[in-house]
């Protein structure tokens, strides 16, 4: 008897341990996270994708996923639409890409890095510069955008502007979101560089007339090493403001470089870091950039998931001090985004339930409430990226 | 045989009771953790993720059930009765104010919503805040991009964030307000004590003061309990510590964002470990739940084995023999 009614007790004994099982399942399931990992992310129809140059390019990042520090971005609603920023730089440090000498025996060159803009597309040539950005969008005809804004450190040319009238788009609508600067970045830990240079000590240097640090105006008792002048690839933004500079203090005549000048990285601390003679090198930067560097935005790439706690330091600082002749270089730069104007007028609401178009949400909404760059929560994070922020909504503009 | 059936009958009571314990136990702890929202009548909408709510304050820091949807910003504080839970209770905890437009047929994680503020940092991990500021929305400015399109109802909601962690909205409080017209009212909700602690929006931290007038100033006089404008111009004062936007140069920009983590860091250097209270309340009512069911258990199986209970007690004894 008692043996027969063993059995069923085991069997509800195990049927109430299954459903305390299933019940602490329940409770463990919900406490498991929304944020499923994935593959990089390839936008669908309705997200909009912006590509562009690489000294704006954290702060539209910023914008749409927030920073590292908890400060949410546009996309953290949860939005079934989504901003999607594709970076300039392939990798998320801000480094570019280079072939492989080692197994290839031949020495780095650039990479075309790719990235895929949409779900569905093959990889296509990453967009790496303001210009490259704004070419892009012009070539992006189709009635299906792939390509819907440019973050840009540069104005639409003239032509380009045409182009775009001619396109059917109206215009490129311009909106100001930040101001940067480019300055001149030395070793933080010991340069021979004086206080400040001039953009005329700059010309010097970059042309060769100066080649030793005592040769430069009120430097006489510099040291007698020789410079390492350094300047970003000729695509860069920062090399275009750099050499545009150089081109006013030269009298509107576009220098000749040096054959001492080498090309490195835009942006990069190791340029100077990683130089021959650190204390000798010189390079323009973004001080946004710098900016981000020293609020830690970097680590360790060497260092595998999940990563290196330990924020990289620059290991640079920018000239700030008055030079010998005249002003310290620092030379404004302004991060724009651009947009077709047809897409301004559009009547396809942004996100499912709402009645303002992705122009409108985002970037620029005349008569309207503020558009998220605009407002507060939006400038707040393009600060947090290194910009300073300004928003400024231009509408028809070119250089 | 009836001796047998009595004890049967006693035995499967047990087990029920067991059982039922069990369940209640998982569905509790589910409930609990999945933060399964009362289902509230003032709404059409049951939000499966909704854990506590949400009180809204003004700028002299008593609380607020209503309003014009036209004010600016729309709330100057909003605070969560659900403290943060690790990671994001830690030193770098961050929460931010959004809204909702509910719609029939949609899960409530299929909402569209937006934010009403930047992310803030706040004092006390148990009472996660959120800071307005002159540079954040109107409920207007919400509602003229998603009109509401469930009877006029709205859901604000709170998520979490921190250091190196996404933002944190798979469970988060919530406040349901209607909209009539130009005013809106909360339909649920509680009380929260608008001066538990402070809290500070990023945009007071790294935009000039110009830009976010009156906005910092409203939380100091909040956190102080002064309501004078004095008090907001002094925090205004100190907004502009490290407004990058006024210099934009490398060593202030740099200077302004370690300025914003110290800040940030500074923000919550009160923190206590109170988050740890919901689970000590968990635990807690799960023991409570044990210990009455226990209590009422042996009572029936003391019952059974008395004198009165008649054919039940030797039948027990027996299978205990």
């Amino acid at each position: 008897m008692d043996a027969r009614r063993k059995e069923p007790t085991v069997k509800r004994q195990g049927a109430t341990l299954r459903l305390g099982l299933l019940g602490l399942a329940a409770a463990a399931v919900s406490l498991v996270g929304a944020g499923t990992a994935f593959a990089d992310y390839a936008p669908q129809p309705g997200d909009v994708v912006g590509v562009g140059g690489d000294t704006p390019q954290y702060a539209l990042e910023f914008g749409a996923d927030g920073d590292t520090i908890g400060d949410a971005g546009f996309n953290a609603s949860g939005a079934y639409n989504r901003l999607v920023t594709f970076n300039a730089t392939a990798d998320g440090n801000g480094r570019s890409a280079y072939t492989n000498s080692a197994t290839t025996g031949t020495a780095s060159v650039a990479l075309n890095p790719t990235d895929v803009l949409r779900a569905g597309t093959y990889p296509v040539q990453r967009v790496q510069s303001s210009g490259a950005g704004i070419t892009a969008l012009l070539a992006d005809t189709n009635a299906q955008e792939v390509i819907n804004f440019v973050f840009s450190a540069s104005l639409p040319s003239p032509a380009q502007q045409t182009t775009a009238a001619n396109n059917g788009w109206g215009y490129l609508h311009v909106v100001e979101i930040g101001t940067d600067s480019v300055q001149i970045a030395v070793d933080s830990t010991a340069t021979h560089a004086p206080a400040g240079l001039s953009a005329a000590d700059l010309l010097g240097i970059y042309t060769g007339t100066y080649t030793t640090w005592n040769q430069l105006p009120g430097n006489s008792a510099g040291s007698t090493d020789t410079i390492i002048p350094l300047i970003p690839p000729s695509g860069s933004s920062i090399y275009k403001t750099f050499i545009a500079d150089l081109t006013t203090a030269h009298g509107g005549t576009a220098p000749v470089l040096s054959a001492s000048v080498k090309t490195v990285e835009q942006n990069d601390p190791t340029a100077i870091t990683g130089a021959t003679t650190p204390a000798d090198a010189i390079v323009p930067f973004s001080a946004a950039r710098l900016a981000l560097w020293n609020d830690g935005y970097f680590h360790n790439p060497a260092t595998v998931f999940p990563g290196s706690t330990t924020a990289l330091t620059p290991g640079v600082v920018l000239l700030s001090g008055t030079p010998g002749d005249g002003t310290v270089y620092d030379s404004p730069i302004t991060d724009y985004v651009i947009f077709r104007q047809s897409d301004a007028s559009s009547t396809t609401p942004f996100e499912p339930g709402g009645s303002r178009n992705w122009v409108n949400t985002l970037f620029s909404n005349p008569g309207g409430s503020t558009p998220f760059f605009g407002k507060g929560a939006g400038q707040a994070l393009i600060a947090a990226a290194g910009v300073t922020p300004l928003y400024s909504d231009l509408g028809d503009v070119h250089s | 045989m009836s001796t047998l059936s009595g004890r049967a009958r006693a035995i499967g009571l047990v087990r029920v009771l067991r059982l039922v314990l069990v369940v209640s136990l998982a569905l509790a702890g589910s409930a609990v953790m999945a933060g399964v929202a009362a289902a509230d009548s003032a709404v059409p909408y049951t939000d499966p993720n909704a854990v506590g709510y949400i009180g809204l304050c003004d700028q002299s820091g008593h609380q607020i059930t209503s309003g014009n949807i036209n004010t600016t910003p729309f709330a100057w504080r909003a605070i969560s009765s659900t403290p943060a839970l690790a990671p994001y209770n830690n030193s770098w905890r961050t929460a931010i104010l959004l809204a909702y437009q509910p719609q029939q047929g949609l899960s409530p994680s299929e909402w569209s919503g937006d934010e009403l503020t930047a992310s803030s940092r706040y004092t006390d991990p148990a009472d996660p805040m959120v800071a307005a500021t002159d540079g954040d929305d109107s409920l207007e400015d919400f509602i003229e991009e998603f009109h509401p399109k469930w009877d006029g109802f709205l859901q604000l909601r709170i998520y979490l964030g921190t250091e190196d962690a996404e933002v944190y909205s798979v469970h988060y409080p919530t406040l349901n307000i209607h909209v009539s017209g130009d005013n809106w009212t909360a339909v649920d909700g509680g009380s929260v004590n608008c001066n538990s602690g402070t809290s500070t929006s990023l945009e007071s931290i790294v935009l000039p003061a110009s830009t976010i007038d009156g906005s910092s100033g409203a939380g100091a006089a909040i956190a102080s309990g002064s309501k004078s404008h004095g008090s907001k111009n002094a925090s205004g004062a100190a907004a502009t510590d490290s407004p990058a936007a006024s210099t934009g140069r490398t060593s202030a920009a740099g200077a302004t964002l370690t300025g914003s983590r110290a800040l940030a860091s500074a923000a919550v250097s009160d923190s206590s470990h109170s988050s740890s209270a919901t689970l000590i309340s968990i635990v807690v009512a799960a023991l409570l739940a044990l210990a009455t069911s226990a209590f009422f258990i042996r009572r029936r199986r003391t019952a059974s084995l008395s004198p009165d209970s008649g054919p039940t007690k030797a039948p027990m004894k027996g299978h205990r023999s």
